[in-house]
């Protein structure tokens, strides 16, 4: 997988918190135009982005927020490592990203070699959640290993087809979490960590 | 005073060495905001972006002057082509520095002739100011709608209040704001032309004051 260190450095500057920032579509948009050019000058392609589909997944992403946002502040850091998964579901249902050419740089990355577009909106989504969780809890977790493999990604685009939570589902399992496959994109359903 | 026209074979440089002013002003601007964002730590930041807030209102003006002096120095602009500027036939410079945020949704939204729409709402907008709340871009937007019915002309109009009360949270060049605030309103279409059909002062203003905060 991409340097997430890199990713992270490339997302624009904000004078706000970036919890408030990514949801402000300026900033989001912003954010995932540097996402998608950094990616692609490391894979040897480019992206175009449409503006106006991503202004769609925006908005959805925000009522999804509105609508699960728990009441407990116990919950708030589960919410913070759940909330990603949510755009990821609608970048992947409404894709705005489409690669120019196919990518000549990838030779030793083949999940982006096999999906381009879903791999981008994938790394943009752990770079947003990074720098977040850094900023509220100084804290980070490890990306399970499975992001480097091509059958997991062959899965995913297979299952996102059919059924665009699996996208959550998926992210969910990125940052080490067993999602409850029946309702991937529901927080309230979760398994929930054993205490 | 009569309007004396420059030579034509001068004006092209000239004009090239207005763009070059106004660019530089829009980079300088741009590379201050995210040094500002970058290298000030949090506390210290605010006060700066409050200043960034002054700077960004006299680069707007500026941006502005200088557009209207390059009209009035050089006349029409051959290279213009379509550049599109429908607020600058207003009928005061106030007008038209008011109906600017407007042209901008407006043409973002692809109203067709926004010259009417910019006619009504013009004088309407003059009155803002940086003290605009979700309250008054309400009663703003409202008492124009009996003078503008298309659905894409309520939206050029909502969002252009939109990104004026968003300007009140961020800094940002009015273009970016502009442009953020016609795409939300176009994904969020239907329920603002909801709203907007009821009349109901009330909830078009908290979907003001709840969308500002996102653009």
């Amino acid at each position: 997988m991409f340097d997430l260190a890199e990713l992270v450095a490339a997302l624009p500057p904000s004078n706000q918190p970036l919890r408030q920032a990514v949801r402000r579509l300026h900033w989001f948009r912003a954010a995932f135009e540097a996402t998608a050019r950094h990616c692609g000058e490391t894979m040897g392609c480019a992206f175009a982005v449409d503006e106006h589909r991503l202004a769609g997944i925006f908005v959805r992403w925000l009522k999804s927020i509105e609508a699960q946002k728990p009441g407990a502040r116990s919950e708030r850091e589960e919410f913070f490592d759940f909330v990603p998964s949510l755009v990821l579901r609608e970048l992947i249902a409404d894709m705005p990203l489409k690669a120019l050419c196919p990518p000549d740089n990838v030779a030793g990355n083949p999940p982006a070699e096999f999906w381009p577009e879903g791999y981008v909106c994938t790394m943009f989504c752990l770079a947003v959640h990074a720098k977040a969780l850094d900023e509220e809890f100084h804290t980070r977790r490890e990306i399970d290993r499975m992001v480097d493999d091509l059958r997991s990604w062959y899965s995913f685009k297979e299952n996102a087809a059919e059924d665009t939570a699996f996208a959550a589902g998926f992210f969910q399992k990125l940052l080490g979490h067993e999602p409850n496959w029946t309702m991937p994109a529901t927080f309230r359903a979760r398994n929930r960590a054993p205490q | 005073m009569a309007q004396t026209r420059l030579p034509f074979s001068e004006i092209p440089p000239l004009r090239a060495a207005f763009r070059s002013v106004k660019r530089a002003l829009r980079d300088r601007h741009g590379r201050l905001e995210t040094e500002m964002a970058t290298a000030l730590p949090g506390p210290i930041s605010r006060p700066a972006l409050h200043m960034l807030r002054h700077i960004t209102t006299v680069a707007n003006g500026i941006d502005g002057l200088l557009s209207g002096v390059a009209d009035r120095v050089f006349g029409d602009d051959p290279q213009r082509g379509e550049a599109y500027a429908p607020h600058r036939r207003a009928s005061s410079q106030a007008e038209a520095e008011a109906a600017f945020p407007l042209s901008l949704t407006a043409r973002r939204l692809g109203v067709t002739d926004p010259s009417g729409l910019l006619a009504s709402a013009a004088p309407a907008f003059v009155a803002q100011d940086e003290t605009i709340d979700a309250d008054r871009a309400s009663r703003i937007l409202l008492g124009l709608l009996d003078r503008v019915g298309a659905p894409k002309e309520r939206l050029a109009l909502f969002s252009a209040l939109l990104a004026t009360l968003a300007a009140r949270r961020q800094a940002a060049l009015r273009e970016t704001l502009a442009e953020s605030a016609a795409d939300l309103c176009a994904a969020l279409q239907s329920e603002i032309l909801a709203a907007l059909a009821t009349g109901d002062p009330a909830r078009a203003s908290l979907l003001l004051e709840k969308y500002s905060a996102h653009v």
